[in-house]
């Protein structure tokens, strides 16, 4: 069998073992979130909204990272939501904001599937030109509320 | 015929991915800690893979993820193979996923029948060109947008107008596909769950319409908890493309209802890695492409100039584990300068590692160079008879160069006057 032959080769040729020297880490200390969130999600080709109309499907955030301006999204059904448009909105709350990727791990929750968002779809695969709007949202939204 | 100096604008577009990089690690207080803690995570996992797999699986079955095993690349096509037959699907939209390549599954997809559309731009274009992927990041950075034009049978090269047109194109695909495929950045042991890394979408839009995701990882993707999920997302697009972080970072945990997700586990020589400690840090490799795009040497010549799958200086580097014989030479394509070394996210050792391979090579590896090798020493290690050669050198006719070095190749002009002369007449 496959699995016991790929473990088995694994365990043989293993030589010595590497201990975890770090338990924890830090990455940046941020002050003022709500501003670098929106500093990363315009950096990353997203938008700060007043409405939400125009949007054609509105999506709730759990949380963002001020870092990277990824929105932190878990509650749909229906996977295609997050692809599928071309024009998102994303609701967040503006205390909901942590300051990097170590703070949001703390957060996660996942029940079936979750995705960190930042910004609409994008691509540079030609000449290395950014084009917003590839196969995903060509607009992404965020409401602060 | 490759002329060299033609090929500036991939040096500067390469560079410039590079600066961004430079850019993005700049931003961060810390980065230097980071990719510490970053390499110590890897080579701690890759040095306990069997536990960290076995968790794994545990854990994803639990979530309803349908595990298999492959151990080279002949059985990860079969498992995609029967899989597909299993749901009868015949037209796959994938995203992008090195070991697919690896394995040659479009080839042998399509020889059996299937329509395989590969659906990252880049991947896209190349796969309309009857090319392979010279960038693992970037697959088409080798073409300008007057060759995408003409690949997609357009007038306008405008980046924008072309993508718009993929996107286009490419949505009747999704809309009319059976079956995604995958591949997966990091498989979360403590989860049993998968990322998958994207920032055109393309991943999410093919497997949210599919009725059955495959996803193929190798055995090193794996990564303990979520914590360090959290470290190599902040370092896997700053390092590759200098964005913070991808578009679309996905989570899959379980099948949506009524679907399935299959994920296939190879080794294709992976394990047989483990236990030299000169090589097996390569391992850590999370494929962000930064040792390519800061390779002086890559940037000149641009990925089709290895025979390896994956080129520049990670893909010497697995391409002589692979095979010396057919890959070692690859080891000698380098400069040595270590940009690759310093940039790596992971911290590989990747130029000490190329010198490594220089010895495996030439202790195992019979040239019919060697000899002007040793030719090449006698006359470097005489001044006299190099000066008096090198002189004679500018008569030398060019039909010379078509010999086997000359394949492919602009001879260079000589310059009239050696450096010592030209020198001592200063």
């Amino acid at each position: 069998m496959s699995r016991s032959k790929i473990l088995k080769s694994i365990k043989q040729n293993i030589n010595s073992r590497v201990d975890r020297e770090f338990t924890t880490y830090n990455i940046e200390s941020i002050d003022n979130l709500v501003d670098r969130f929106i500093d990363s999600l315009k950096r990353a080709g997203g938008e700060i909204v007043d409405t939400i109309d125009g949007f054609e499907i509105v999506l709730n955030a759990k949380f963002a990272v001020a870092q990277n301006g990824a929105c932190f999204l878990n509650n749909e059904i229906d996977r295609k939501v997050y692809s599928y448009y071309e024009s998102i909105v994303i609701l967040l709350d503006k205390t909901k904001i942590v300051a990097t990727m170590k703070e949001a791990m703390g957060l996660v929750e996942i029940d079936d599937f979750a995705i960190f968002m930042s910004g609409p779809s994008k691509t540079a695969d030609i000449e290395q030109s950014l084009v917003i709007g590839a196969h995903g949202a060509k607009r992404l939204g965020v409401k602060l509320i | 015929m490759r002329v060299f100096n033609d090929d500036k604008w991939l040096n500067e577009s390469l560079n410039f991915v590079r600066h961004k990089r430079d850019l993005a690690s700049k931003k961060l207080d810390n980065w230097e800690y980071l990719r510490e803690v970053a390499s110590n995570i890897k080579a701690h996992t890759i040095t306990h893979l069997d536990s960290y797999l076995e968790e794994f699986e545990a854990k994803a079955l639990a979530n309803g993820i349908k595990v298999h095993w492959a151990v080279d690349a002949k059985e990860h096509n079969k498992i995609v193979e029967s899989i597909l037959k299993k749901h009868n699907a015949k037209k796959i939209v994938k995203s992008k996923s090195m070991l697919t390549e690896e394995c040659e599954l479009n080839p042998y997809l399509e020889n059996r029948g299937y329509e395989v559309i590969d659906t990252d731009l880049g991947e896209r274009i190349v796969q309309l060109a009857k090319q392979r992927p010279s960038h693992i990041v970037l697959p088409a950075i080798h073409l300008k947008k007057e060759q995408v034009a003409t690949i997609f049978n357009e007038q306008n090269s405008d980046p924008t107008y072309l993508t718009n047109i993929a996107r286009v194109r490419l949505r009747e695909h999704f809309e009319s596909c059976d079956a995604a495929i995958t591949g997966v950045n990091f498989a979360v042991a403590s989860e049993g769950a998968f990322v998958v890394c994207t920032n055109e979408g393309n991943a999410d839009l093919g497997t949210s319409l599919a009725n059955v995701h495959i996803a193929v990882m190798g055995i090193e993707k794996i990564i303990p908890n979520m914590q360090d999920l959290g470290v190599f997302l902040t370092l896997l697009a700053r390092s590759a493309t200098g964005q913070d972080i991808t578009t679309y970072s996905s989570i899959f945990k379980k099948p949506s209802r009524g679907k399935e997700i299959h994920l296939i586990i190879v080794d294709n020589g992976r394990s047989q890695m483990l236990g030299d400690e000169k090589f097996e840090g390569a391992l850590k490799c999370i494929r962000c492409g930064a040792c390519m795009n800061t390779c002086p040497v890559f940037r000149r010549v641009g990925g089709h100039e290895y025979n390896y799958v994956i080129p520049g200086p990670i893909g010497s580097n697995l391409g002589s584990s692979r095979d010396i014989k057919e890959y070692g030479k690859l080891a000698f394509a380098s400069t040595l300068c270590g940009s690759c070394t310093a940039v790596c996210p992971v911290k590989i050792n990747l130029h000490e590692q190329l010198v490594a391979y220089r010895g495996v090579y030439k202790s195992q590896v019979k040239e019919s160079k060697d000899r002007y090798y040793k030719l090449t020493a006698k006359i470097l290690t005489k001044p006299r008879v190099y000066r008096s050669l090198i002189k004679l050198a500018k008569y030398m006719p060019h039909w010379l160069y078509r010999g086997v070095w000359g394949k492919g190749r602009v001879a260079p002009k000589l310059a009239k006057k050696s450096f010592k002369d030209y020198y001592e007449s200063l």
